[in-house]
């Protein structure tokens, strides 16, 4: 085990000490709309977001968005469309062929599109990558102006494990040509609460 | 140190030479890493604070080094009551052990891999190799580079130097996929098939580390195509890797990062996914090996130790007029561009010393350095070390060099607009004479700049 001898090396060659700087959060912010600036941000990551009312219009709106969607998980209570028996899964394997999955986000972040999701939000932490395609729930309210409101919100999580998530999967490894729906999910739709 | 010369070192410009041979492709490498740093210049002016929050990254990376003893250990102390395992490790061997000893000891014959420069440096994939265990790396781009046999060539953009019908040819021979004239959706497509076959048959998953947090005990890991979290997720174990700098004392300074990060890196307000793995899922193991592997020497060096704040972010490559131009493998290092100049010397200094005179000393890098690392400042004294230890002589055909690089394209130094600066400051006209000669070999004299450079000289004589 190499922790003491690591560690006794650090001791000798570290720096005096250099203070930690205040983060003064009220220099950063911009006043700019939160519910405008999330939209138009998530729209340049290549999600795509729904205006709803009421929770009642999710499973309407989803069969008429994903009309060919056959296996689909609802993690959302209130939306009754999903169509396996989620009780029986225990691995990734079983959610192989998932079409869509629906989770409810904690908050969203305006500067990127973000929401903010965890343990609490699935029952199996593959489902928001597995599935070809996710619909997020977000209530309008919930959106914070940027990363440092997020992250001061992150300590009342005391989950496992938690993702920020910036629209659909990606990648621009192919001659920077972008393309939608890497290893994860192929489109992310956010529905969004009023 | 021992005898230093040209020839006992990788040397970066005959190294170079290979690149730059194809004079179309250093053209279109160049562009394609200039439209990346101008997407980074579109989303750093749309911050509020951006300098701000800079110098801010730079005090808490700084803070952070000055104890890196106790956040390291306030780090195990928490990750251990997640759940998860801390193992540490001196060097590479020391960490390939560990990462082997703990597959072996779940029988594992498949591991999926995300991006992780670490493992790269630590030669990982091809020790666990010959010990039988397949390694898939599962970012695209290294999946690509893994297949064709060949390192990263940038930190972020791994295949960056492929152009799309090599990677049609090597996907037609590896995954039997059809000839399509390097359509990028389709070999994406494709790629997102083979390797959720392999997500779901590994029996670990390994990751990289972008931010370790001291105060919780998870680790924060950032990409685009969801591999890691295929990956992790579907394994019934997850092996995270860290060089000991990643760490950062609280979930309120990587905010700070978390801001700068991807817009630094691709232009991208955020990556798609930024995930916080704290504890093991149910039934399931976590560890996280800790890697010193050269990083308490250079934390050491005074002039040298702000280097270990770097996010790995690769804006300094995509904005450097020599990297741009020679490519990554011109490097010879893991970390290619002028932070892998910085870091590589500190590990041999004679093996790399040709580095730091890879560079104009333009200060393009430390300007988009988003922990404000003065790249440029140091690889000026790792060239006053390296030159008078071994003398001036060395330096000056070093120097020459990179100027054949500069001027091996005429349109490409035109177009970089940054000949005066680099001139001005770095050569006497007889080398640039000379250098060009060595450089262009059969193509003519690139009028212009020559031009420029004697009028310009002649005017400052005067
Ligand atoms: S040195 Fe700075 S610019 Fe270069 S990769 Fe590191 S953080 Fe990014």
């Amino acid at each position: 085990m190499s922790r003491d001898p690591i560690i006794e090396k650090i001791r000798n060659a570290k720096p005096p000490d250099s203070s930690l700087p205040e983060i003064d959060v009220s220099r950063f912010s911009d006043e700019s709309g939160k519910a405008e600036t999330f939209i138009r941000n998530l729209e340049s990551v290549g999600g795509r977001v729904v205006h709803i009312s009421s929770r009642r219009e999710i499973s309407p709106q989803i069969a008429a968005l994903f009309p060919d969607a056959k296996e689909i998980v609802s993690c959302v209570e209130g939306v009754d469309c999903g169509t396996i028996d989620t009780g029986k899964i225990s691995s990734a394997k079983e959610l192989e062929k998932l079409d869509l999955a629906i989770i409810e986000a904690h908050f969203g972040v305006a500067e990127n599109g973000a929401v903010w999701v965890t343990d609490k939000n699935f029952f199996h932490r593959s489902i928001p990558f597995i599935a070809a395609h996710v619909v997020v729930v977000l209530q309008q309210e919930k959106i914070v102006e940027n990363m440092h409101e997020a992250c001061a919100r992150l300590n009342e999580f005391h989950e496992g494990y938690g993702v920020f998530i910036s629209g659909p999967s990606k990648t621009a490894d192919i001659e920077q040509s972008l393309v939608i729906g890497a290893q994860g999910p192929l489109s992310l739709t956010v529905f969004l609460e009023y | 140190m021992g005898s230093f010369s040209e020839h006992s070192m990788n040397n970066h410009s005959s190294a170079a030479e290979k690149f730059i041979h194809n004079e179309d492709r250093v053209n279109w490498h160049d562009k394609a890493l200039w439209f990346v740093r101008e997407k980074r210049d579109v989303a750093a002016s749309s911050v509020k604070g951006w300098e701000e929050l800079r110098t801010l990254a730079a005090a808490i990376k700084a803070h952070t080094l000055s104890h890196l003893d106790e956040y390291l250990l306030q780090f195990e102390h928490e990750a251990s009551a997640n759940g998860a395992r801390v193992h540490w490790a001196m060097n590479a061997e020391e960490h390939n052990e560990i990462v082997y000893n703990i597959l072996r000891s779940r029988s594992t014959t498949l591991a999926v891999k995300s991006k992780s420069m670490l493992t790269e440096e630590c030669g990982l994939n091809h020790f666990l190799e010959r010990k039988g265990i397949e390694v898939v790396d599962t970012d695209l781009g290294e999946r690509i580079v893994q297949l064709a046999n060949e390192p990263p060539s940038h930190i972020v953009m791994p295949a960056i130097h492929k152009k799309r019908e090599e990677i049609d040819e090597l996907f037609h021979h590896h995954l039997n996929t059809e000839r399509s004239g390097g359509n990028a959706e389709y070999l994406a497509r494709e790629a997102r098939k083979h390797l959720r076959e392999k997500f779901l048959s590994a029996g670990a998953a390994m990751t990289g580390v972008n931010f370790a947090i001291a105060e919780t005990g998870a680790v924060v890991v950032c990409t685009n195509e969801g591999n890691a979290d295929m990956g992790v997720h579907a394994a019934p174990l997850h092996i995270a890797c860290m060089g000991m700098e990643k760490i950062i004392p609280t979930t309120e300074h990587l905010g700070v990062f978390l801001r700068l990060l991807a817009r630094s890196a691709t232009g991208q307000p955020i990556t798609a996914y930024t995930s916080f793995y704290r504890k093991p899922k149910p039934g399931c193991e976590m560890h996280i090996v800790i890697v010193d592997n050269g990083r308490s020497e250079q934390l050491a060096r005074e002039n040298f130790r702000s280097s270990l704040r770097c996010i790995r972010c690769g804006a300094c490559m995509n904005t450097c007029p020599v990297y741009r131009r020679s490519g990554g493998y011109s490097y010879g290092f893991t970390i290619p561009g002028p932070i892998g100049s910085i870091l590589s010397p500190g590990i041999d200094v004679k093996k790399y010393g040709s580095l730091p005179f890879a560079s104009t000393l333009c200060g393009s890098c430390s300007d988009v350095c988003p922990v404000k690392i003065d790249i440029h400042a140091q690889l000026y004294a790792w060239r006053q070390i390296i030159s008078t230890r071994h003398g001036a002589s060395i330096g000056k055909r070093m120097i020459m060099s990179v100027a054949g690089i500069m001027f091996s394209h005429p349109a490409l130094f035109r177009a970089a607009g940054i000949g005066g600066n680099f001139l001005q400051k770095v050569l006497p006209p007889v080398l640039i004479n000379s250098a060009v000669r060595r450089w262009t070999k059969q193509r003519d004299l690139p009028e212009a700049p020559v031009q420029t450079f004697s009028q310009w000289y002649k005017k400052r004589k005067t």
